[in-house]
């Protein structure tokens, strides 16, 4: 009777080891899942500094049959030149406002949270697109572009994904 | 010993109430080619003659004189979407097409045609036939299928379609030929522009039948543009020599001028999923430049990726000014629209600042370049980006995709995947674009610009790049830059 007592405590004890190590298991690799941030990058239009801000206008396009009806659209691609340490390659990193009219300016206190693409371009990971969740470092990415003094627009923007020849 | 079944009363029963079944099933509606008609006139004379829709406004001869459809004569005929009533139609005026053959009545050649759709709706057509000369000379021997434009019409005049069947060169043209480029003027009397065409060495049109259910690609070489006009017949005297509005073709038109007042440009047809913007269709020189190409498999395949109503993804063509940084050029551009992986739409951009001062031949490298990055987009968006590339749906260019996509932003891997497999592509669609003009390493150096930073390109030694670009130099030298003349000895 007290061998059967032992037993059962014996197996009683070891389950609840294991389910102990489950609940850790999952409570860690639960933890290790982080809210990626949002990026504020800074902008600035300078050739010098490889900063090229294009705006680009697609015309309306209306088909006869309607199965295409699409209206003006205009868009504005920032354009980063830079290059890396390991080699003397340029590269460059083309982002495209997602909704040209939908922005917001911010005054300079704002800026503390900005970084500069200096501070991006060596994340590894940084290279793949936007759209790609689960290798893009960022949530978002949002372009802080000096507006007028101590004024910032901030606007969001996302990888461009077309091929200029 | 015999024994009686004893369910052969109810089984004598249950013959006799199927026999009955069998007979009511039997008494279906027959519907007589009559009936048919009787219907379709019913619905034309209820329908159509007192519907709110008016004659179209033009001089047109085929509009302005009144016409009346001879039931008397109509008949039911099986086309490829089902039956339809084919109703001979008179005309209150004698109107014939003047040809070098002789007058052909316009009763001749249009008839009414009345059928139901796939939602059994009844459509109404007036369609005419303008054939060929090789048709027209053999159009008694039933076996011989229609070659020529079909313009579709409703009672009003009012254009559905105009479709293009087998089409050959002008010199097959009944009526009268105007070749644009040498800015000819239509002959005096009671003209009629038809139809304008303007296919430059190779031309392709959706053909569709009368449903516009089944379509197929129909394409061709001729080398003019040209319209085709017919007269009334008239004799002359009383008819204006101003041209009647056009019935635009099918096809876009390279617009090669002629006229004082250009006639307005056409719109995009409507059963072409691969659209042209009317800048693009209106430039001699894209338009020339992309009917060439398309004489090329690969390009015609890459292309045909696109076309057709089931096709997930439409192409447009377009060429607006490209801005890009400064010192930089852009000659083209493909991308999804809207700019995300999601998107239905691929534009193929050419760029309106620079086409003017390029000869043809880099307008086809252009479209060859950017066409490439369509496929390659057309297989992304399936995946929904390139996130999703893995080497069991597109493995070189996931290999590409691995291996460049940490070097740079953008379609960088692309190029690089350019780089490795299409410059012999590239090539051989070249020199055949170019008639052979020059070997095949002087088009594989053309094929190499816009890839200059790529691996594959950096990893050649100083003098093959020297080399390469001088054949470059070599190739484009001396060409002119005015609509497709560069690919002609000068």
């Amino acid at each position: 009777m007290i061998d059967m007592l032992n037993k059962i405590k014996k197996y009683t004890l070891l389950f609840a080891a294991l389910l102990f190590g489950l609940l850790l298991s999952f409570n860690s690799s639960f933890g290790q899942t982080k809210i990626k941030p949002t990026l504020y990058l800074f902008f600035e239009e300078n050739a010098a500094k490889g900063m090229y801000k294009i705006t680009r206008k697609d015309e309306a396009l209306i088909r006869p049959d309607k199965k295409i009806n699409r209206p003006e659209y205009e868009y504005d691609i920032y354009d980063y030149e830079y290059s890396l340490q390991d080699t003397t390659r340029k590269y460059t990193c083309k982002l495209v406002t997602v909704n040209k009219d939908n922005y917001c300016i911010r005054d300079s206190s704002f800026i503390k949270n900005v970084k500069q693409f200096n501070d991006v371009k060596n994340i590894k990971s940084f290279s793949y697109d936007t759209s790609d969740y689960n290798r893009f470092p960022f949530k978002n990415v949002f372009i802080v572009e000096k507006f007028a003094t101590n004024q910032y627009k901030i606007i969001e923007v996302s990888t461009y994904i077309g091929s200029d020849y | 010993m015999k024994t009686k079944l004893p369910f052969s009363p109810l089984l004598r029963c249950t013959l006799v109430i199927l026999a009955i079944c069998s007979l009511t099933t039997c008494q279906k509606e027959i519907t007589t080619p009559q009936k048919i008609v009787v219907q379709a006139q019913n619905y034309f004379e209820t329908t159509v003659l007192t519907g709110t829709s008016k004659a179209v406004q033009d001089n047109n001869p085929r509009h302005t004189v009144a016409k009346e459809a001879l039931w008397a004569q109509a008949s039911v005929e099986t086309m490829p979407f089902g039956e339809a009533v084919v109703v001979p139609l008179a005309y209150k005026q004698d109107i014939a097409l003047q040809t070098e053959i002789g007058p052909i009545p316009l009763s001749e050649l249009s008839y009414l045609l009345i059928y139901k759709d796939a939602q059994k709706q009844y459509r109404t057509e007036v369609v005419t036939k303008l054939p060929e000369k090789n048709y027209w000379l053999n159009h008694k021997n039933p076996k011989i299928p229609f070659k020529g434009v079909v313009l579709v019409e409703d009672w009003w005049g009012n254009t559905l379609k105009n479709i293009g069947l087998g089409i050959k060169g002008p010199e097959n043209q009944l009526g009268y030929v105007i070749p644009q480029a040498k800015g000819q003027k239509p002959p005096a009397g009671n003209m009629m522009l038809e139809v304008q065409q303007c296919y430059n060495q190779y031309w392709e049109i959706m053909v569709c039948d009368f449903a516009g259910m089944n379509c197929v690609t129909v394409h061709g070489s001729d080398p003019v543009c040209y319209t085709v006009y017919s007269d009334t017949g008239g004799g002359g005297g009383g008819g204006s020599n101003t041209p009647s509005p056009i019935d635009y073709g099918y096809m876009p038109h390279a617009g090669a001028g002629g006229y004082n007042t250009p006639p307005p440009p056409p719109p995009p047809p409507a059963l072409l999923d691969t659209t042209m913007t009317p800048k693009f269709y209106k430039n001699a020189k894209a338009m020339c430049a992309l009917n060439t190409l398309m004489q090329n498999n690969y390009y015609k395949t890459t292309l045909n990726n696109f076309i057709g109503e089931n096709k997930p993804l439409d192409l447009t063509f377009k060429l607006v000014p490209i801005i890009d940084k400064p010192g930089e050029i852009t000659y083209g551009i493909a991308a999804p629209k809207p700019l995300d992986w999601n998107a239905k739409n691929i534009d193929l951009t050419l760029n309106e600042n620079v086409i003017g001062n390029l000869p043809s031949i880099v307008v086809a490298l252009t479209l060859l370049h950017e066409g490439i990055h369509a496929e390659m987009f057309r297989k992304l968006l399936s995946l929904n980006g390139p996130s999703n590339l893995d080497m069991d749906n597109f493995p070189s260019l996931f290999n590409m995709f691995a291996q460049y996509k940490n070097a740079g932003q953008g379609a960088d891997y692309q190029h690089q995947f350019m780089a490795n497999y299409y410059i012999n592509i590239m090539s051989a669609a070249l020199k055949q674009y170019d008639s052979s003009q020059y070997s095949l390493d002087y088009y594989q150096a053309l094929a190499w610009e816009g890839l200059h930073g790529t691996d594959v390109w950096k990893n050649k030694s100083a003098a093959d790049t020297v080399a390469i670009n001088n054949k470059v130099i070599q190739l484009l030298s001396g060409r002119s830059k005015t609509n497709c003349n560069d690919r002609y000895a000068e």
